[in-house]
């Protein structure tokens, strides 16, 4: 597993159960090292690091998990397509957030851009210049379906 | 009289989770999208405690800071600022601001709290 991965991984454990009150499981049997084209579907949010690390974070869900995600941060079941975004584009923010000050802490600052959430299905996205490309399936029972953490990024140094 | 608890951050959901955990203790709370507006309400409303996000569009919560502490009547009303940064040189840059705390997201509602409670007791 890739170091980054772990970075990813247990930061999205952590987010989840705090804020969202769910645990999440990481399905280490996928293979975390895809190649050069991603395709989103449904809710994804993303946002881009620049400096010692550049590149993108997404977090995909399906139209109906995030719509679940957001109804049990907000209290509410009947949110708006507004208010789903943000919630996904908040925790798009903490996931990229946790995995910056981590990479910080190996001598890769970085800085962070607002998020921006993309609604649609078969969205194409093909990275360039990253070098590093790595996926993130993760599940909760509560929830029952799968959602992906996808990084793009490219590192100005090596990681160690 | 109840106590007032500004929150500043571009994302509703960061407001809400903190007006949530907040009104739940007794605080009146009063909503920001970003500093500028939260500089504006200030001006006009003097609030008790300042929670804010670092990132956010037109002003950010280190500018939002300064402002605050250059304004005479809002110079000790004391900022938290919350965010996902926890970098010791970002905490520094916030404390040379004029931030009172740092809390870093995600929070555990009873952290939150236990910072808001002991910079404005009810």
């Amino acid at each position: 597993m890739h170091v980054m991965s772990g970075f990813i991984r247990a930061g999205v454990r952590e987010i989840f159960s705090t804020m969202v009150g769910t645990e999440v499981v990481c399905d280490e049997s996928k293979d975390d090292n895809f190649t050069t084209q991603m395709i989103l579907s449904g809710v994804s949010g993303t946002v881009s690091v620049t400096g010692k690390m550049t590149g993108s974070v997404y977090i995909n869900f399906t139209a109906n998990l995030a719509n679940k995600v957001a109804a049990k941060i907000m209290g509410s079941d009947s949110l708006s397509d507004s208010e789903v975004n943000d919630v996904v584009g908040e925790l798009t923010n903490m996931v990229t957030g946790n995995l910056k000050s981590k990479m910080a802490d190996k001598g890769f600052n970085c800085a962070l851009s607002i998020p921006t959430v993309i609604r649609g299905q078969d969205v194409q996205i093909n990275p360039k210049d990253a070098p590093i490309s790595l996926q993130s399936h993760f599940k909760s029972a509560e929830f029952g379906e799968i959602f992906t953490v996808d990084c793009f990024t490219k590192l100005d140094g090596e990681l160690k | 009289m109840p106590k007032t608890v500004m929150t500043v951050d571009d994302s509703a959901t960061i407001r809400q989770n903190v007006s949530f955990v907040l009104e739940d203790a007794g605080y009146e709370i009063v909503e920001a999208v970003d500093g500028k507006e939260a500089f504006d309400k200030i001006q006009a409303n003097p609030v008790d405690l300042v929670i804010s996000d670092v990132h956010m569009p037109n002003m950010n919560g280190i500018e939002l800071t300064k402002a605050i502490r250059a304004h005479a009547p809002t110079k000790f009303t004391p900022v938290v600022l919350l965010t996902t940064e926890s970098q010791p040189e970002k905490k520094m840059e916030g404390k040379a601001a004029g931030a009172t705390g740092w809390i870093v997201k995600p929070f555990q509602p009873e952290q939150l709290l236990t910072v808001v409670k002991k910079l404005c007791p009810l």
